[in-house]
């Protein structure tokens, strides 16, 4: 391979690529901007899954050991956390302050109505939902809320019982729902954060978004027989090509460092939260140059199987869509169904993304993420190779 | 009218093609089909043919990016298949397309080019700067080469061609649809590179150009040579008695004048017809005696676009005569 022509290439590609300011945007401002406005505007949603537990106040008028059990029944349901409310100030605006969720208020008489079958404890247990909370966590608590209330009653009226039986009541943590999430990954199962999800998934996305400017300056060169003279000088299509693969490895590079650099000052100062980097860099590297050597062989094959410009824009960017789609880029994985979730496997910004997830998440080292970024490498080097044969046979 | 080739040592001539036959993969029919044929050294070579004939075909394998498939190639005494990479070293081409990237400036075209080549900085900047100079492009060198006109693309265009300093130099149509000036300043070059020894492929439509730069000519119709001769030796040959009148201005009387002699009008002030040669005499006298000026006469040599029509039609009779 010449040194010299390899060289040439890259400061060309490099040359070609400044010039293209579509191409610059399109690589850096567009995975910038779907990282930062789906970051802040999922944080919610992704603080439920991540385990971070909805505010509830309870304002306790009746002061009996049955409404001081329902509050502590609440709390131990694992699902919220139950803060009781400051006298003299109301309930509405301690919510509001308080950034709850509900506020329960539970008036006098409610442990005299408790063991009264016949009583609606809708009289004595008001809940009060915050206007940003949505419909379907309304749901969820309010389900749990009346399973309690239920249990409490059931309790209240059977305990007598109970005292004569030798049993010491009701466990309430016995009657407590297992809520497992079906997001699973290596270690224990956790949800990531908003940033910890949108720093890579819209990372790896990016990165693969150079089928764009790199089928397009391929293309380009065949269109304008740029390439027939190059076929017709003293190089070889390795040397050509490894010259054009080059800066788009380094423009992955930057954007990785961009998209954490991101994740960690400008959502945080936009008031989201901040990404931390954790596990080991060794780990992130290994990941970054698997995600990109997987991009570079998308780029080139779709590069090789397309004629024009406008074909490869259309097949590399709505190719991107569907592998974004199905790899839990758009739709993070944890909230898919099982079987979108098997389906994730076959989209490599699933692998990448699940390999930055490793990192981010578990603390993964070299050794975890092996597996993802040698089936990254894979993917990459069986793109990389049919898209040199056919370039090889090309007629031009 | 296919003519017999011309024999020699395969090792002298610059470029020797031996029996080469070509089929893209996407056609049932031979692009080339067994075509034979040299240029001798430090000539310039007239590819000729109409669209689709194989003329882009031979380019691409003489040059080398096209693969043989069936005969030879020698370059320079060196197999083609063999040492390609020599061969690619000592033979540039310069495309009919502007094979360069209009985002760039002109000179950075050149170093890119130049650096395809291997060539050292100082090398290259030499080199450049005789390629730029031998194509007028000095005061256009730091602008986009896609803000440049089609006259400076294509000189730009040949520059990169002349960054290896090539032996042989492979030219495809290098002046279609350019100004004058450009033109002028194209066939200038191609004549200097012919002066210090480049031996030069040229292929364009312009049949006044080839006549008037090429040393030997072959035209190429359906994949195979069906003419190959020297220049001069195919207008004399195809020209006897052959005389073309240029009037000082029009005159349709030389029509009935001339009618002994079969007078074909050919322009505006331009006429020919046949006159042997002991019968040339007869012409001059008529056209004194009815006092018809001209401003010049041709006698013996016909124009190539003439020959290059004929011999297309005679080929294509000759191909529908055959079952």
């Amino acid at each position: 391979m010449s040194l010299r022509a390899w060289r040439a290439g890259v400061h060309k590609e490099f040359l070609l690529l400044f010039h293209d300011w579509h191409a610059l945007l399109l690589l850096f401002a567009m995975p910038l901007a779907f990282l930062v406005i789906m970051s802040l505007a999922m944080q919610d949603e992704f603080a439920q899954h991540a385990g971070e537990k909805m505010r509830v106040i309870v304002l306790d008028l009746d002061d009996s050991a049955a409404s001081q059990a329902l509050a502590a029944a609440l709390a131990s349901s694992g699902t919220v956390t139950v803060h009781s409310a400051e006298p003299g100030t109301a309930l509405r605006d301690q919510m509001r302050a308080q950034a709850a969720a509900f506020g329960i208020e539970i008036k006098r008489g409610y442990g005299a109505a408790l063991p009264k079958a016949t009583s609606p404890l809708s009289a004595t247990v008001v809940l009060t939902v915050a206007a940003d909370t949505t419909r379907q966590t309304e749901l969820i608590f309010t389900g749990t809320l009346r399973e309690i209330l239920a249990r409490e009653r059931l309790s209240a009226i059977l305990g007598p019982l109970a005292v004569l039986s030798g049993t010491d009541g009701f466990e309430s943590a016995n009657a407590q729902p297992a809520v497992e999430y079906a997001y699973q990954s290596k270690g224990e199962a956790r949800a990531p954060s908003a940033v910890q999800q949108n720093v890579p998934a819209w990372l790896v996305f990016g990165a693969f978004f150079v089928v764009i400017p790199l089928s397009n300056t391929l293309i380009r060169e065949r269109q304008q027989g740029t390439l027939k003279r190059l076929r017709t000088m003293p190089v070889g299509q390795g040397t050509l090509l490894l010259g054009k693969l080059a800066p788009y490895f380094i423009v992955n590079l930057v954007q990785v460092m961009l998209m954490m650099a991101a994740g960690m000052w400008l959502v945080p100062a936009l008031g989201g939260e901040a990404l931390e980097l954790k596990g080991s860099p060794s780990a992130l590297a290994l990941v970054c140059a698997a995600v990109s050597v997987a991009a570079l062989g998308y780029a080139l094959l779709i590069s090789s199987v397309t004629r024009t410009t406008e074909q490869a824009t259309l097949l590399g960017g709505a190719g991107n869509l569907i592998l974004a789609a199905i790899g839990g880029i758009m739709v993070p994985k944890f909230v898919m169904p099982q079987a979108m979730q098997q389906l994730t496997n076959v989209s490599p910004m699933a692998w990448g993304l699940e390999g930055f997830l490793d990192v981010l998440l578990h603390d993964a080292g070299t050794r975890e993420v092996l597996p993802e970024a040698a089936a990254l490498a894979a993917f990459g080097a069986v793109a990389l190779a049919i898209a040199w044969a056919m370039l090889k046979r090309t007629e031009i | 009218m296919a003519l017999p080739l011309p024999t020699s040592d395969s090792a002298a001539a610059a470029i020797a093609v031996r029996g080469v036959s070509y089929r893209y993969a996407s056609s049932a029919v031979l692009a080339l089909d067994d075509v034979s044929f040299e240029v001798p050294r430090a000539e310039i070579f007239g590819l000729l043919g109409p669209n689709g004939a194989g003329k882009s075909t031979l380019l691409g394998l003489m040059s080398g990016s096209l693969e043989i498939q069936s005969g030879e190639i020698w370059i320079e005494g060196e197999s083609l298949a063999r040492r390609a990479r020599h061969v690619k070293r000592i033979s540039a081409v310069v495309p009919q397309e502007y094979a360069f990237y209009e985002a760039l400036t002109g000179r950075q075209n050149l170093d890119y080019f130049g650096s395809v080549f291997g060539l050292s900085r100082r090398e290259r900047t030499r080199r450049e700067e005789a390629a730029v100079e031998i194509c007028r492009l000095q005061e256009h060198l730091g602008r986009a080469a896609g803000q440049y006109s089609g006259g400076l693309k294509r000189r730009l265009n040949l520059a990169i061609g002349l960054l290896n300093e090539p032996k042989i130099l492979y030219l495809d149509e290098p002046t279609v649809g350019i100004d004058a000036e450009s033109r002028r300043c194209i066939l200038d070059a191609v004549r200097a590179l012919k002066a210090r020894g480049t031996t030069i492929v040229y292929t364009s439509h312009y049949m006044e150009e080839v006549e008037e730069l090429c040393d030997s000519v072959a035209v190429i119709d359906h994949g195979r040579v069906v003419l190959r001769d020297r220049m001069q030796n195919l207008l004399r040959r195809e020209g006897a008695e052959h005389l073309q009148i240029a009037l000082a201005e029009p005159t349709p009387d030389v029509a009935g004048l001339l009618e002994a002699f079969a007078p074909t009008h050919v322009d505006h002030k331009v006429w020919s017809c046949t006159v042997p040669a002991g019968r040339l005499s007869e012409v001059l006298a008529a056209l004194e005696r009815h006092d018809i000026r001209y401003e010049r006469l041709h006698y013996g040599v016909s124009r190539l676009e003439k020959i290059y029509l004929e011999l297309l039609l005679a080929d294509k009779s000759q191909r529908e005569a055959t079952p």
